[in-house]
């Protein structure tokens, strides 16, 4: 699958859908579009893995740099769709302690939801 | 060469497999695809496979970032029964190894039996990893 980033926004949030293989060549391509989108977006960012086949610490480290931007900003970010394998990388490297792993697009867009109304 | 060994016949190979490609992350992918191939060869379990590939892709990526330019990353695949060694190595600038304070090589200890590391004396650093079949990964 190749790799590709869409995104649009549902409900105030920033949904990037990402697809294909986030690795050492890829990961650059994926902090210049996830920069543009949080640039242009809500910072209430919400990022769809369900069709990344391969990630590795190259692509985990794009995430927390992107994570750390919008934290700095009163931002958030979640993810959805993670598959066992990419999940697995998120373990080991014990980013679970910070980014929470939905299920599905409706939990994460619910989590934010509520996380708004507990913010306003 | 027949798809299937009986059980006798694969505890007693012995392979060794080099693939050589440019020092180019472009080629990291099918680098993976070897990697995922050859354990599948060795019948290790879809877990296994998926952690080796994971490996063998932290370990190229760490090497790549201090690469010459233009030289190549070689990558030898030792097959035993049940067991599979991989060295990775390329020529670098400085001969550092890499840094083990990294989200890179704790995933790469993490998914890989035992990991180490060293320094050439014309400066190529090489990554070694080792995964045996049925061995409980650390999580």
């Amino acid at each position: 699958m190749e790799f590709a980033v869409d995104q649009h926004v549902e409900q105030g949030v920033n949904i990037v859908k990402v697809s294909g293989e986030i690795d050492v060549f890829s990961s650059p391509r994926l902090r210049e579009m996830l920069l543009d989108v949080i640039e242009k977006g809500p910072l209430r960012l919400v990022v769809d893995l369900g069709d990344v086949t391969f990630l590795d610490s190259t692509g985990l480290g794009v995430l927390v740099g992107i994570y750390h931007r919008l934290r700095a900003r009163n931002g958030s970010m979640a993810f959805v769709g993670a598959n066992e394998r990419v999940r697995r990388v998120f373990h080991v490297t014990q980013l679970t302690k910070i980014f929470v792993l939905h299920d599905t697009l409706e939990e994460a867009l619910a989590a934010e939801r509520e996380d708004s109304r507990a913010g306003s | 060469m027949p798809a299937e060994m009986p059980a006798d016949t694969k505890a007693a190979v012995r392979d060794m497999v080099t693939v050589k490609l440019p020092a180019d992350s472009a080629y990291l992918s099918v680098l993976r695809t070897a990697t995922a191939g050859l354990a599948a060869r060795l019948d290790f379990t879809l877990d296994e496979i998926e952690d080796l590939r994971i490996a063998v892709d932290e370990a190229c990526a760490m090497l790549l970032a201090q690469a010459v330019p233009g030289t190549d990353l070689e990558c030898q695949f030792e097959l035993t029964g049940d067991a599979m060694r991989i060295a990775v190595s390329v020529l670098t600038v400085d001969g550092v190894e890499p840094s083990r304070d990294t989200f890179a090589w704790t995933v790469l200890s993490s998914l890989a039996g035992d990991v180490d590391s060293t320094v050439g004396a014309d400066d190529r650093v090489t990554v070694m990893l080792r995964k045996r079949r049925g061995a409980a990964g650390a999580q």
